[in-house]
């Protein structure tokens, strides 16, 4: 009888530490469900960092309340959150988003990039990062209100010029990729509010001993004014 | 009598269960960690190559390439033994039953816009059966590679970028006759173009009749996608020739194709290829040969040669190896398996330009989500026992700095030649950086920070690997060539005469960063 007693009080203490412990110690790990239900009770404010990028990338901070976010999957509240968002994150109506989930056993992401017109706008976005029950953990942001470029009035060199800028001295013609018509973005520069209209050149650079490699140019539309460079994942 | 046995056993026993209950619900795991269930059946039969795909075509295919097959170094593609090696294999996924292709992936000879009526079509059994010398023998390769792993990776957790097609080259075009290489392309500045993949060489050993080769290319992809195209490794994608995130880019692609593979080598094919390897050589291996074992200041310490992503690669490979080999050791079945989840998921957590530090973190973090930190203590010694010191000693003293600018212009025969800064031309900076200090200086890194509008960055940071107390390095002139600079371009729209203001920021994760201030006279 002494012994069960003693377990029972053991068991009773146990039952009033755990009590006592969720009662004061916030779970890393509620679930969704109960929180949706619960709509009074807010959510844990997410992180909010800003990625500094590059230079040429000024970034740009904004921090929304968040309240609890409605949705079944990371597309649905990454939407819900950015529509509610929207005026603080003052996205102009021309700058249309597109977005893309990234998922892991652990968490997911929802990136959306934007585009003006069609034409993307390099390296801005915004992106909502998700735990597994979908609640919102951090949120990173450098995107920026620019204003809208007038492409029907664009200053603008042709193909064909810009084909040549792009194969010369240390640049060829990358053979591998499509022979097509470059393609044009928006490039976001420092110190400015409108965005530079510039053509992605795929061409290969010739580096010493016969050798090349990929790269893809960024050359400004009204004087091929080399912007940015991005290179290719070579095996050797 | 039965009645107080019962009532003097059973009431402890229903209070201990009880509290037993209690405990593990609300003390112990609950929803503290654990993944989502595993479809453990269907990833062991991807890994073994058996897809349960009903009414998919066959494909004949040396799996994973003649030299693994076989296990002789020596067998070529002209090998008449090769074809009792070839496996029936379904190939999952297809839009339809006549082309290697579905909705995102898209598999080619050349260039993206080969001729239809050129490209692999089943026989009149409808199977995708080709001699191995024959392109389409790759190209069949190179679908059931690339969609195999696709299928393997979505299976393990993770979502796979489709936002853009995936073309894969499996004899690209090149303006060289004798190249001999794989590259994949994420495209960040297009976002309007499709990601691709390219094998080149059509000697004998071709890479495109290797699946590991494959893996490994959609390694690459799939670390952009797992880190949410972060840029895990984004100044290596803007130019940089070493960074801690390049040289992990490479090892998780190697340890993909290696883990999945159940081997730890990769590219014994591609190597027959290459000067300097015997036959049956591995490109790369993630263990050590017999009797010696690569530490970390043996490929990251600078000099002429060091440090090299694809060393450090390796070095990053042999630990993760090490890893796997204690997942593996706790569960033979799918121990592999929990290793991959585990890895890729603490990449989904990795930030931009991330270092190998970085890396640890998120392995412990991730182990930590996924399995309660059972594995804290291997992945910690295996940093450890490889000579990666998690917290090293902080610096004494800054780095010492010396920075010069100068104008480049690029010519004709590929070489370099300095000018004075112009509008219009790139500029590139001569260092000199001195470690001071009776400690390592750990991940050394440069970034070219404009302070003026007409100054562009194209190479805005380059890595260094560790510099040795007293060690200097020098870039430009007579030091490292310029390539292992950080370069700026001119705007074209600057005047001649004019000044602009930068900064480089010398920055090492074991002290404070230093920043030299200059300007550029034009």
């Amino acid at each position: 009888m002494k012994k069960s007693l003693a377990v029972l009080v053991s068991g009773l203490g146990c039952v009033v530490f755990i009590y006592l412990w969720n009662s004061f110690t916030p779970s890393k790990h509620e679930p969704v469900a109960e929180e949706r239900s619960v709509t009074s009770v807010s959510k844990p404010r997410p992180k909010i960092q800003v990625n500094p990028g590059d230079q040429q990338e000024r970034a740009l901070a904004i921090l929304p309340t968040v309240e609890v976010i409605e949705g079944e999957t990371p597309q649905e509240v990454a939407d819900n959150y950015l529509k509610k968002h929207r005026e603080t994150f003052n996205i102009q109506p021309f700058h249309a988003p597109r977005s893309e989930v990234f998922q892991s056993p652990i968490g997911s992401k929802v990136r959306y990039t934007f585009t003006q017109s069609g034409l993307p706008i390099i390296g801005m976005e915004i992106q909502i990062r998700m735990d597994s029950n979908l609640v919102v953990e951090k949120v990173t942001n450098n995107y920026r209100p620019l204003k809208k470029v007038d492409l029907e009035s664009l200053d603008s060199l042709s193909q064909e010029t810009m084909r040549e800028i792009a194969e010369s001295n240390q640049y060829e013609e990358d053979l591998g990729g499509a022979k097509r018509e470059y393609n044009r973005v928006l490039v976001p520069v420092s110190g400015s509010d409108t965005p530079e209209v510039a053509f992605v050149a795929p061409v290969k650079e010739r580096l010493p001993g016969n050798r090349t490699r990929p790269v893809q140019l960024l050359l400004r539309a009204s004087d091929g004014q080399v912007l940015k460079k991005s290179f290719s994942r070579a095996e050797f | 009598m039965i009645r107080t046995r019962s009532y003097k056993l059973g009431y402890p026993l229903l209070l201990s269960m009880l509290m037993v209950a209690i405990v593990v619900a609300g003390c112990g795991g609950g929803e503290g960690c654990g993944g989502p269930t595993l479809n453990t059946a269907r990833l062991l039969a991807i890994r073994g190559s058996s897809f349960q795909a009903s009414g998919a075509p066959m494909a004949g295919l040396i799996i994973p390439n003649p030299i693994e097959a076989t296990q002789s170094g020596t067998v070529s593609a002209t090998d008449s033994r090769l074809f009792s090696f070839a496996s029936g294999i379904a190939l999952p996924g297809l839009l339809n039953s006549s082309r290697l292709e579905n909705n995102f992936l898209r598999v080619r000879i050349r260039e993206i816009n080969d001729p239809v009526n050129s490209l692999a079509t089943p026989n009149s059994k409808g199977a995708f059966a080709f001699n191995l010398q024959d392109v389409k023998y790759s190209e069949t390769m190179g679908y059931y590679g690339v969609q195999s792993m696709i299928e393997y990776v979505e299976a393990l957790g993770f979502s796979v970028a489709k936002s853009r097609p995936l073309f894969v080259m499996v004899r690209a075009a090149t303006s060289d006759p004798n190249e001999i290489n794989a590259i994949y392309d994420h495209h960040y500045l297009d976002p309007n173009s499709p990601r691709t993949m390219r094998l080149f060489g059509e000697t004998e050993f071709a890479p495109g009749m290797d699946r590991d080769m494959y893996w490994h290319e959609f390694g690459h992809l799939f670390n952009e996608s797992a880190s949410r195209e972060v840029g895990m490794d984004f100044a290596g994608d803007n130019g940089a020739i070493f960074t801690e995130g390049a040289a992990m880019h490479e090892c998780l692609a190697d340890i993909l194709a290696e883990s999945v593979g159940d081997s730890p080598n990769i590219g014994r094919w591609i190597a027959r290829n290459l000067s300097g390897f015997r036959p049956g050589e591995p490109l790369r291996t993630a263990v050590d040969p017999a009797g010696s074992r690569t530490m970390f200041n043996d490929v990251i310490i600078a000099d002429s040669n060091n440090p090299e992503r694809y060393a450090v690669a390796e070095w990053c490979t042999r630990l993760l190896w090490e890893i796997r080999e204690d997942f593996v050791a706790e569960d033979s079945e799918i121990g592999a398996i929990n290793f991959e989840r585990m890895l890729f998921s603490a990449v989904s957590l990795l930030e931009r330009d991330a270092s190998i530090g970085d890396l640890r973190s998120a392995m412990v973090s991730a182990d930590d989500k996924l399995h309660c930190g059972g594995h804290e203590t291997s992945i910690e010694t295996a940093f450890q026992s490889r000579g990666f010191i998690a917290d090293p000693p902080t610096l004494s003293n800054r780095l010492e700095v010396q920075a010069e600018p100068t104008g480049v212009r690029f010519t004709n025969n590929s070489s370099i030649e300095v000018i004075d800064p112009t509008p219009g031309q790139s500029v590139v900076f001569a260092m000199r950086i001195r470690n001071n200090n009776s400690q390592v200086a750990r991940n050394v890194r440069v970034k070219l920070e404009p302070l003026d509008q007409g100054l562009l960055t194209s190479t805005y940071l380059q890595g260094y690997g560790d510099l040795a107390p007293g060690q200097t390095i020098q870039i430009g002139l007579q030091g490292l060539d310029f390539g292992f600079s950080v370069f700026g371009e001119v705007d074209q729209r600057v005047s001649s005469g004019s000044r602009l203001r930068y900064q480089l920021r010398i920055m090492v994760e074991n002290g404070p960063e230093t920043v030299v201030p200059g300007e550029i006279t034009l």
